[in-house]
């Protein structure tokens, strides 16, 4: 039931495995080391890049967090006050229907 | 204010078939209420099983306030921990009013409409999103920790958005202004908060043979009773220790259990046959309606009311006890702390079997001692539950809202 804040995992590399039996660790080796020859710095870097995007979204849906409780505190304080609003709006109608109807009497005698 | 005679309120609560002890509460109070407003009942009851509430009142869904507000002065919600205020905590954030807060902790009402809601109430208390927070929140929660879960009682929203606060303790006061003086929101002495008795009305407890003979209980048996929902909270084991105790002075003496077992309880009747009192343990479960009730309290010698912990709330089966004429057995704490020591026998808060023993053993064995407890209880009853008394000091409070917000802002 419990809600669970979303944490944002560093990325990690591919680390190639094999289950192919006797010749796996092989397979998995040769690939290991094209991928280390051919790509391996271009992917760290987009690692790193994103891991520092994702960085930056948690910080700001921190802050937006923070953001929405204060925003909550100040509906709440509004709610009052529309509230108050409204009951003085329902009253200055009752009042203005009761002043109407005592002139329409006065008018009438 | 020669405009206004008589306010319109919208008063927004559970009531039967919803099962809580509010709902008794507000069916008691409306009939006496109703001579001071023109009421118009909110609830999601359906149509109310009391028959008078349903031909006296109209009634709506609580989320039809959202279209009807604009037709009333002011609104008036019972609220209580729990989830049967589910859509009158949603409709609360953004349609606030006056507040009878039965219990000053709101954890389990608002975890169990909806843990969304929960979260975000908590963060509000907080000031701040503590997600480590939440989840110890929730742990105390599952584990029924409640002393872990009193320091945020989860308040905050309606004291800071509340028009009014009603409560019925002191004790409740004192939480609620606890919070008040700490928010950083609050106008000085804003909002209103008052403290009123809970209504009941003295009851007749008829005669007891007949109740007896109509439950199958011995006449000349000592019958020591808990009554209302069983929950851990209420220390039912304790109470069964200490009547263990009891047995080699009082054989004749019965132990009768009226109310439904919660689950979380476990087995009283394991632990009952564990202590030798297979056959002097009785559990009637849940009695219905409320005339039944009071039959079954009032086959009882004695009533316990204990707590362990109190979370400022009052005991509508304390004082209906009392409303019986009987005498009970409470604990020195929060509101029953407060209930006068000649109407009620106390034991301390951190008091264990033997003293529990002792008191029961006092009252067991003094007839004259229950007889004057009892009165006593009826006494304070008639003098500070009186349902007529309780509307009228209602009545007070909301006008005094009403016309301080009036005369402040026209």
């Amino acid at each position: 039931m419990a809600i669970e804040r979303p944490q944002l995992p560093l990325l990690e590399e591919f680390s190639f495995p094999s289950k192919i039996p006797v010749v796996g660790p092989l397979i998995s080796f040769i690939r290991r080391l094209l991928y280390g020859l051919t790509a391996r710095w271009a992917v760290w870097f987009l690692i790193q890049q994103q891991n520092q995007i994702n960085q930056i979204i948690e910080d700001w849906l921190r802050q937006q967090e923070a953001l929405l409780i204060d925003i909550d505190r100040n509906l709440a304080l509004l709610a009052r006050t529309v509230a108050e609003i409204e009951i003085c709006q329902r009253y200055l109608m009752k009042k203005l229907e009761a002043n109407c109807t005592a002139d329409q009497i006065q008018r009438d005698t | 204010m020669s405009a206004i005679k008589r306010l319109s309120i919208a008063f927004i609560s559970p009531l039967n078939p919803l099962r809580s002890g509010i709902s008794d509460y507000a069916e008691l109070l409306l009939l006496f209420l109703s001579e001071f407003f023109d009421l118009t009942l909110y609830s999601d009851c359906g149509v109310p099983a009391n028959p008078l509430i349903a031909e006296r009142f109209p009634v709506y869904p609580v989320l039809d306030l959202y279209k009807y507000h604009s037709l009333h002065d002011l609104r008036l919600y019972q609220i209580g921990n729990s989830p049967h205020h589910r859509n009158a905590f949603t409709v609360l954030r953004t349609l606030p009013g006056v507040v009878v807060l039965h219990e000053p902790f709101l954890h389990h009402g608002l975890y169990y409409s909806s843990p969304l809601h929960y979260r975000r109430e908590l963060f509000y208390e907080l000031g701040t999103p503590d997600w480590a927070r939440l989840r110890d929140m929730e742990q105390a929660l599952v584990n029924d920790d409640r002393q872990a879960l009193m320091d945020v009682p989860l308040i905050g929203r309606i004291v800071d958005s509340s028009l009014g606060i009603l409560v019925h303790s002191q004790t409740a006061r004192r939480i609620v202004e606890a919070y008040r003086a700490k928010s950083a929101l609050g106008r000085s002495g804003f909002p209103k908060i008052m403290v009123v008795s809970q209504p009941m009305a003295v009851l007749d407890s008829g005669e007891m043979p007949e109740h007896r003979a109509r439950l199958g209980l011995p006449q000349d048996a000592l019958i020591f009773g808990m009554a209302g929902f069983i929950h851990p909270v209420k220390e039912p084991y304790l109470a069964l220790q200490a009547f263990a105790r009891l047995q080699s002075d009082f054989p004749q003496a019965l132990f009768l259990f009226v109310g439904e077992v919660l689950q979380e309880t476990g087995d009283l009747l394991a632990f009952a046959r564990e202590l030798g009192l297979a056959d002097k343990v009785i559990i009637l479960g849940r009695v219905e309606p409320l005339e039944r009730l009071h039959q079954a309290m009032s086959a009882c010698d004695v009533v316990l009311n204990l707590r362990r912990t109190t979370i400022g709330e009052t005991s509508a089966i304390a004082l209906r006890a009392m409303a019986l004429g009987k005498p009970i057995i409470v604990r020195n704490i929060g509101w029953f702390g407060e209930l006068p020591d000649e109407a009620c026998v106390k034991i301390g808060p951190e008091d264990g079997v033997e003293e529990l023993v002792a008191v029961m053993r006092a009252l067991a064995s003094s007839p004259e001692m229950r007889l004057r407890l009892g009165q006593e209880a009826r006494r304070y009853i008639e003098r500070e539950c009186d349902p007529r008394r309780v509307a009228r000091q209602y009545a007070e409070f909301l006008w005094d809202v009403y016309l301080s917000i009036v005369q402040s802002r026209v």
